[in-house]
């Protein structure tokens, strides 16, 4: 079994970090510290993504077009920057979606198989 | 891909902003965090240490949203430049001296761009460049070669009806007349007869009043900026004055644009007036409607290309010149002729139908010169920084000690490298800017549109990025090529004989490449010097005057492209007779003589005839000969008298016709083909032809003192002019001789003119001193061209070896204190360096030599084959390598005179 440390591990989320991110900006814009909250609440604790992965992927996915950022203001008065999806993010959302169910069930295919 | 260019361009561009944008969402984000962890019970002070704890290393964390933007490349090349500028600052002569050669290697680059596309890819001066606007040129074979054919009127009209290929076509004649205006000295000009749409196709505006346009009055005219200029001082009230042209007055309608003044050979003058076509056969009604010659230029319609239009254009050309019967006569010589016309861009200077080849011949000779000052250039700025590489190799190894890898290094030393090439290439534009200026300011205009525009810019910093490439890393290679340890002990001399060897390979190359450019350059200035002592101006020249008229037989600015009108010849004749007999009956003119300018004999193969018996020239053995026509006096005239048998009389115009041509040749000539024997009566021959043509020599000339205004030449032969001939030409030459000061009379002699041949223009009135003067002028202004390029040339050649030689003695200090120590005298150390870079020089000079003799062969060809001065090949390459020897002896030994500065107890006292 895999620990939730292990699951922190940059190398293990390469990849899959995007997918998350994407994924959770499609249901609402959001900004870096609440997507890791999010991340952490929804996999029930067992992916806490760190700043040091976050922040880099955001800006990777903002170079390339897939997000755009706009400041705005929080609801305790702070100003905050927010990420939202863009048409060529959810495109690709979308595509990687597709792809990452096909790894998951060969995946799951091969496991149950050699058990 | 355009959304991610953007966001590359935008993360570049406002960097300050995104760091600061990262930076507060940073901060935010540790905020919250903080305020989180306090909620759940820690102390403010724990809560923050906790939440950077689980944050991480917020630079670290920087510098990866950096890298993930893509902006760190940005970032480095930002910090090599300080580096470099750094650098620059700290070595302020080497960086100037760099900078300075590079500077004029672009310079001469970018002026030889900017001149030939000037020349060969652009409209006339002052017409805009646009697709649809072309030259109808046509051409005919003479002398085997397709030479330039002027248009008859009907053949303009019929293109003019080849409605369907072009919206419009302009024709146009032009003629040089003598101009009258009140209150305005009498001027030449050139009259530019014109069709209604001239102005309107070749998109010229006036810059006062108007340009000419359909359904204008006969008597209107256009004055050229330059007319306007000289003879009417900018006269604002300019428009409404008359002007006289050929006794016809025109009433000045419009001033053209500044630069404009024609686009056919009438573009050479700037002094221009234009007026309606319809003016014409008032002002010339000697000149009948077809013998006038016609350039032309069009408009294509949409859709047509110069190639459909060439093609339907050819087929009316030989339909109108059979029916209009332009040829004199027979279907014979159109078929040896084989007139034909195209339809090509118009370009500044392609009205010739081998101006294309010419472009392209022109375009790889600049290439080849272009590449090799960029060579020497490079060469030169390589040695330069290959030295300071050397010097730097401590701060090399420190920095690569400290972690740098290699590539890092080198791409700080390239990146220094293009910046001094791009420093140099905004010199190089600045200098080429400022020339075209300060040329416009002289000259005014060109015939061609000389301007640096962006295309020249983009050539410049085009070859500014190769060139910093070229010579900035095959030092950085070296300078980083090196074991740390070795060059931080500084004992590494191997590694250091290395990158010297670089430097000295780079010096032999740079001398080897610039003594082939010196050579050509000495060898144009010795040539100039050549003509400049051959003509020697005339001792008589101030009371010689020559008067140039224009032939009412002129047509246009050529002389052979269509039939003589006979009856204009022989008006010509009688009216040349009446003005000589009313000259030579002023006071003060003691000879007055019609000179035609073309000789009946000239640039032909002879040989001796088969009668010469006793010759001290070979028999089979063929001479030039230079023909030059001459009437009874002339020589006595001109200064050089006949000293054996007789003067031509006019008597021996006969034999011209008879083909055994009665000449008097040159003392010189005599001597070469007889000896001491007489020649007079003596034989020669023209060679390799079945049409016999003898000259028989009934005098000879003293040359010595020859002032002929022309090269001297020892063949050149004083023949009787062709009455068939004199009837050819544009304009009449006669000469007069004054006992008086010329300029008193020059008055009188125009009025003369105005009474006995109303009709002619005066085109040039002035003494032989004058013309003399004029042209050994031009020719001091070439050859001071010529050296200041030679002492550019060597200069650069001086730079790159000071360098080497001053970088070797700063090396060898450690070395030179110790030799001195144990007794070497200074004039030995200094003599060590100073024959090392005289060696480096005479290995530079070997290597050259072939290059050298190869482009001085070319040069020498490019000279007149008639005139060939006597460039001798040893002479030239002799004075350059002495020349290169003694700058390279001077750039040897200032810096090695240094070496003996030295002072051991100073230097061996250094830990």
């Amino acid at each position: 079994m895999t620990s939730p440390s292990q699951m922190t591990n940059p190398t293990f989320l390469t990849g899959t970090l995007e997918l998350i991110v994407l994924q959770l900006l499609r249901a609402e814009p959001t900004n870096g510290y609440d997507l890791t909250l999010r991340i952490q609440a929804i996999s029930r604790d067992v992916l806490n993504v760190n700043a040091g992965s976050l922040y880099p992927a955001l800006y990777r996915l903002e170079q390339r077009g897939l997000l755009k950022a706009a400041w705005s203001e929080s609801e305790n008065g702070r100003k905050t920057k927010v990420y939202a999806l863009t048409a060529a993010g959810r495109k690709q959302l979308n595509e990687q979606r597709a792809s990452w169910a096909r790894f998951s069930s060969a995946l799951a295919t091969i496991l149950a198989d050699t058990r | 891909m355009i959304t991610r260019a953007r966001l590359w361009l935008r993360s570049a561009m406002f960097r300050g902003r995104l760091e600061r944008e990262m930076q507060a969402e940073m901060t935010e984000h540790l905020a919250r965090s903080t305020e989180r962890l306090v909620a759940r019970g820690l102390s403010p002070d724990l809560a923050r240490r906790q939440a950077m704890l689980e944050f991480g290393r917020v630079t670290d964390l920087q510098e990866e949203g950096r890298m993930a933007r893509g902006a760190q490349g940005l970032d480095a090349l930002l910090g090599d430049m300080r580096f470099a500028f750094r650098h620059f600052l700290r070595h302020p002569l080497s960086t100037l001296t760099m900078v300075l050669v590079l500077s004029i290697g672009i310079a001469i680059n970018v002026v030889l761009f900017t001149v030939l596309r000037s020349v060969t890819d652009r409209p006339p001066s002052g017409v805009e460049a646009l697709d649809d606007m072309v030259r109808i040129r046509g051409s005919e074979l003479k002398d085997g070669n397709r030479r330039e054919r002027a248009f008859a009127r009907s053949e303009v009209e019929a293109y003019a009806d080849l409605t369907r290929h072009f919206s419009s076509v302009a024709a146009w004649t032009s003629q040089p007349v003598t101009a009258a205006a009140p209150d305005v000295a009498a001027f030449t000009v050139t009259a530019t007869f014109v069709t209604d749409d001239y102005f309107d196709v070749l998109g010229v505006k006036a810059l006062r009043g108007r340009s000419l346009v359909r359904g204008d009055a006969a008597q209107v005219a256009v004055l050229s900026h330059a007319a306007w200029t000289r003879s009417f001082a900018q006269d604002p009230g300019i428009l409404g004055r008359t002007i006289t042209l050929a006794d016809v007055a025109f009433t000045i309608v419009g001033v053209a644009a500044p630069r404009f003044r024609g686009a056919a050979w009438e573009a050479r003058d700037d002094m221009q007036v234009w007026v309606p076509l319809a003016s014409h056969d008032r002002a010339f009604p000697g000149v009948s409607r077809e013998s006038a010659l016609f350039s032309a230029v069009g408009r294509l319609r949409p859709g047509t290309t110069r190639e459909d239009a060439g093609v339907v254009a050819k087929a009316v050309a030989a339909r109108s010149l059979s029916v209009r019967n332009i040829y004199p006569d027979s279907a014979a010589e159109i078929a040896s002729r084989d007139p034909s016309v195209e339809v090509v861009r118009l370009l500044a200077d392609n009205l010739e139908p081998g101006a294309e080849a010419d472009a392209r011949f022109a375009t790889i000779a600049f290439s080849v010169l272009g590449l090799l000052t960029l060579l020497v250039t490079c060469a030169n700025v390589g040695a330069l920084q290959t030295g300071l590489a050397l010097a730097r190799r401590r701060e090399v190894a420190i920095r690569m000690s400290l972690g740098a890898h290699r590539g890092r290094v080198i791409r700080q030393l390239v990146t220094e490298s293009v910046a001094l090439a791009i420093i140099a290439a905004l010199g190089a534009v600045g200098v080429t800017w400022g020339l075209v200026r300060v040329l416009l300011h002289i000259v005014g205009s060109f015939s061609f549109e000389l301007v640096l525009d962006h295309t020249a810019i983009v050539f410049a910093f085009g070859i500014a990025l190769p060139v910093g490439l070229l010579f900035g890393l095959s030092p950085a290679l070296h300078a980083t090529r090196n074991a740390v340890a070795g060059a931080l002990r500084d004992s590494s001399r191997a590694i250091a004989g290395g990158r010297a060897r670089l430097q000295r390979g780079l010096v032999v190359a740079q001398i080897a490449l610039t003594q082939p450019l010196a050579v050509c350059v000495v060898a144009m200035v010795y040539m100039g010097i050549d003509v400049y002592q051959k003509n020697p101006a005339n001792p008589n020249g101030e009371q010689i005057i020559q008067l140039r008229l224009t032939s009412s037989n002129a047509r246009g600015m050529s002389n052979d492209a269509a039939p003589a009108d006979p009856g204009a010849a022989s008006r010509d004749r009688q009216e040349t007779e009446v003005l000589l007999q009313a000259l030579r009956g002023v006071p003060n003119i003691s000879y007055a003589a019609f000179i035609p300018e073309r000789a009946p004999v000239n640039l032909e193969a002879y040989t001796l005839s088969d009668s010469e018996g006793s010759s001290s020239w070979g028999k089979g053995d063929a001479f030039y000969l230079i023909g030059r026509s001459a009437t009874p006096g002339y020589l006595d005239l001109i200064g050089t008298p006949v000293v054996l048998g007789r003067d031509l009389v006019a008597a021996d115009s006969v034999g011209v016709m008879a083909n055994a041509i009665p000449v008097v040749i040159g003392d010189d000539m005599a001597r070469r083909l007889w000896g001491e024997a007489s020649p007079i009566g003596r034989r020669v021959e023209r060679a390799g032809t079945k049409d016999p043509l003898a000259l028989e020599v009934v005098g000879v000339y003293r040359e010595d003192v020859a002032a002929l205004g022309h090269s001297r030449n020892p063949f050149t032969v004083m023949v009787p002019p062709d009455p068939r001939l004199s009837t050819m030409a544009v304009s009449r030459l006669i000469m007069l001789r004054v006992s008086s000061s010329a300029d008193a009379i020059v008055s009188t002699i125009r009025d003369v003119v105005r009474d006995k041949a109303p009709r002619a223009a005066i085109m040039e009135l002035r003494t032989l001193a004058s013309q003399q003067a004029e042209e050994r002028a031009i020719l001091w202004g070439a050859i001071g061209l010529f050296s200041t390029a030679g002492l550019v040339v060597l200069l650069l050649c001086a730079l790159g070896l000071y360098a080497v030689v001053a970088f070797a003695v700063g090396e060898r200090t450690g070395e030179i204190a110790v030799r001195m120590a144990v007794g070497a005298r200074a004039g030995q150390i200094v003599g060590h360096f100073a024959a090392d870079g005289l060696r480096l020089t005479f290995i530079g000079v070997l290597v050259g030599l072939p290059i050298s003799l190869f482009g001085l062969r070319q040069v020498v060809a490019l000279s007149p084959s008639s005139e060939v001065p006597d460039v001798s090949v040893a002479v030239v390459t002799a004075v350059v390598a002495i020349a290169v020897m003694t700058v390279a002896a001077l750039a040897s030994w200032l810096p090695a005179s240094r070496a003996a500065d030295v002072d051991p107890a100073v230097i061996l006292r250094r830990p």
